[in-house]
């Protein structure tokens, strides 16, 4: 079996971050962490990188070892950049 | 999509209607009700990011020390957000006493890109409307917060 990537590999998803959306591709064959890495740095998230996490629309948070395709995204797929926690104190 | 980091630039100052002011203290003083942080969201349209325009009162829990926001509302708000075509300018949070940034404050903020600013109102905002004993911090272009003039970055109109 082949793991060369191809064209039909490639998709574009869409980040949602503050009120703006930015496109991103990804290979089906990439984990959610990578993919959450590319949208961190489309929208300059520097510091506790490890506190973001993405969601889909729905609301379910997307594991990060899990394959973009064994989550179940396709083009267009639509996705929320946010922090797991907001506290202050 | 336009540009590759959302607006908001270091040094950059904020119009802040008076009404939108009154509107935070009043929902701090009734949420808290001198008992309980609170947290609001200053909000405003990105073709227009130095201006507020609205004030959005989290669904969150709160005691007398700290504050968390629901999660599935942040979920709804997300979305909202984008639908509308505005972003959160400046968070907002009442102490029980005196204003600072403190670690909390620090590690969980809503938004952590430059230019993002967190303002924190002393006495559980039980005090005048004004920004006076207020402190104000802004993410700098590492991530790190910095202490930042209130009065000079936040314009009262």
């Amino acid at each position: 079996m082949s793991t060369a990537t191809t064209a039909a590999d490639t998709l574009t998803l869409v980040i949602v971050y503050n009120g703006l959306e930015r496109p991103v591709q990804a290979n089906t064959h990439q984990t959610i962490q990578a993919l959450l890495e590319h949208a961190m740095n489309a929208f300059g998230v520097h510091q506790n990188r490890h506190l973001m996490a993405l969601w889909t629309d729905s609301g379910v948070e997307l594991q990060l070892n899990q394959s973009i395709q064994d989550a179940g995204l396709v083009e267009g797929s639509r996705l929320l950049l946010r922090p797991s926690a907001v506290r202050g104190g | 999509m336009s540009t590759l980091i959302p607006p908001g630039r270091l040094e950059e100052r904020v119009n802040l209607p008076h009404e939108r002011l009154a509107e935070t203290f009043e929902i701090m003083q009734h949420c808290g009700a001198g008992r309980r942080e609170c947290q609001v969201l200053w909000i405003g349209p990105w073709h227009s990011p130095d201006l507020i325009t609205e004030v959005i009162h989290p669904r969150h829990h709160a005691d007398g020390h700290g504050f968390s926001l629901d999660g599935g509302w942040l979920n709804t708000f997300w979305i909202d957000l984008a639908s509308r075509h505005v972003g959160i300018r400046v968070q907002v949070h009442s102490h029980p006493q005196s204003a600072f940034h403190s670690p909390t404050d620090d590690e969980f903020p809503i938004i952590r890109t430059e230019g993002f600013l967190s303002l924190v109102i002393p006495r559980f905002a039980l005090g005048p409307v004004s920004l006076e004993g207020a402190y104000l911090a802004e993410v700098q272009f590492d991530g790190s917060w910095s202490e930042v003039d209130a009065g000079k970055r936040v314009a009262i109109i």
